[in-house]
């Protein structure tokens, strides 16, 4: 078979984008586009797809680490196997996971076999565990509140079992971990969502938050700085002091604690031990069952204590726990929760409920549902 | 046409402005518009700034789950 996919090295410089991308693609894909008309599943992460012109081909999925960090010498071995057993070619996934493809039953095996030999799991399909999505946090960014890729390590540490299919569930999981209210790493709409937040209003630090500010009274009459612009709920309030400078209040009684004044100043102090995450849960983006919807805030707090973050491991184990012993098969976790209600949920959770979750049934579709109702 | 002010996502700016700016942006002849009014569905609010004593709560509940899974205090 021939596996040109990509341009000679010359042809690849000269190259300009887009590339068609049927020149990307394997022969045996290429010759199929549009022709899968069936799939079927050997073992918990390994699908074959059917052609109707008869071809098939296998995609093994293979969880990586958090925030998919490889070294180059992992990434070389996987190389190494896509070329001896596969087709050439891997695919990273939106959920953190490497997918190879190759042609036959025996080879997606022996892909399997070497990857779990290198110690990565292979899963994450039909009912079970699909991914752990977290953000790089610390790795690289300036906002982070929490260091979501380790709570996500500690995290598969645990529910590797859910994601290899040793243990089935009810229906998909999808989790995410964010290291701060922004959640850049996936989506808020998950079944578990887990998001560092400060957990306190910010307190401006005296010495530096000028850099933030306008440099007088006069020039503040003139414009809006961003600092206060982006309060959402404008807890932050700007004035003209007296010398003739610009003072700064935060209103603790209104803050809600999002963090986008951060994202734009960083002159602010927090109390490191009133950092925590939030969880979200029963939310989802398929179009399964009751369609898109946002997660209930389940728990508003919790402390994180690296590098175990056993508070947080237990509170999404026992979700899980409630959701497994309960749900109907095909049932995901936001599906369940609507069928029992959410105060049944909570209560069975047994997490203390106060104004930060309360968990108003009321209008937690998406915005998109309200496209429903055309005119 | 009005730009959205510095910072605004897509999803900040039809909720200022209202469903019209679908029609205005993506498509004047689309048949179907959507009616009623965005909303920015605050109950999901990400952030929470608790006081002391809600903070312990949260902290005793996930001590008792760290014991019930963990066999430890």
């Amino acid at each position: 078979m021939s596996l040109a996919i990509t341009p000679e090295p010359k042809d690849r410089m000269n190259k300009r984008i887009p590339v068609p991308f049927s020149t990307q693609l394997p022969e045996i894909i290429r010759n199929n586009y549009g022709k899968w008309i069936d799939r079927k599943f050997h073992g918990n992460g390994i699908i074959e797809h059917i052609s109707e012109t008869g071809d098939r081909i296998f995609t093994i999925k293979v969880g990586l680490p958090p925030n998919s960090r490889l070294s180059v010498d992992t990434l070389e071995k996987f190389v190494d196997i896509a070329d001896k057993y596969g087709l050439g070619v891997v695919r990273a996934t939106r959920g953190m996971n490497l997918e190879f493809i190759t042609d036959s039953l025996d080879k997606a095996l022996k892909i399997k076999e070497e990857v779990e030999k290198l110690g990565f799991p292979v899963g994450g399909w039909g009912r079970s565990l699909w991914h752990i999505t977290s953000c790089t946090a610390y790795l690289t960014c300036t906002t982070a509140v929490v260091d979501a890729p380790s709570i996500t390590q500690v995290l598969y540490n645990y529910l590797k079992p859910y994601f290899t299919g040793e243990i089935e569930l009810p229906a998909k999981l999808m989790i995410f971990v964010a290291g701060c209210p922004n959640i850049c790493g996936g989506t808020l709409a998950g079944d578990i969502v887990i998001v560092g937040h400060y957990g306190q209003a910010p307190k401006p630090d005296p010495e530096r938050i000028k850099f933030c500010l306008p440099a007088s009274a006069e020039a503040l009459k003139k414009v809006t700085p961003d600092v206060a612009a982006v309060c959402p709920v404008g807890a932050i309030k700007l004035f003209g002091k007296p010398d003739g400078s610009v003072g700064i209040e935060v209103d603790e009684r209104k803050c809600i604690a999002c963090s986008r004044c951060k994202n734009v100043c960083d002159y602010f102090d927090w109390d490191p031990n009133k950092i925590g995450v939030a969880i979200f849960a029963g939310g989802k983006t398929s179009n399964t069952g009751t369609g898109p919807r946002l997660p209930y805030r389940v728990v508003p707090w919790l402390p994180v204590n690296p590098p175990e973050y056993r508070e947080v491991v237990a509170a999404v184990r026992k979700i899980i726990d409630v959701w497994r012993s309960e749900a109907k098969p095909g049932e995901r976790l936001g599906d369940y929760i609507d069928r029992i209600g959410i105060d049944e949920f909570m209560s069975k959770l047994g997490v203390p409920r106060t104004r930060h979750n309360r968990c108003e049934e009321a209008s937690w579709n998406f915005g998109v549902r309200q496209f429903i109702t055309y005119m | 046409m009005e730009l959205a002010p510095r910072r605004h996502r897509i999803g900040d700016m039809i909720i200022r402005r209202g469903f019209k700016v679908i029609s205005e942006v993506a498509d004047k002849t689309l048949p179907n518009k959507p009616r009623g009014t965005p909303s920015a569905h605050l109950r999901v609010s990400i952030g929470a700034v608790l006081t002391d004593d809600e903070r312990k709560m949260y902290e005793d509940w996930s001590r008792s789950l760290v014991k019930e899974y963990f066999s430890e205090g």
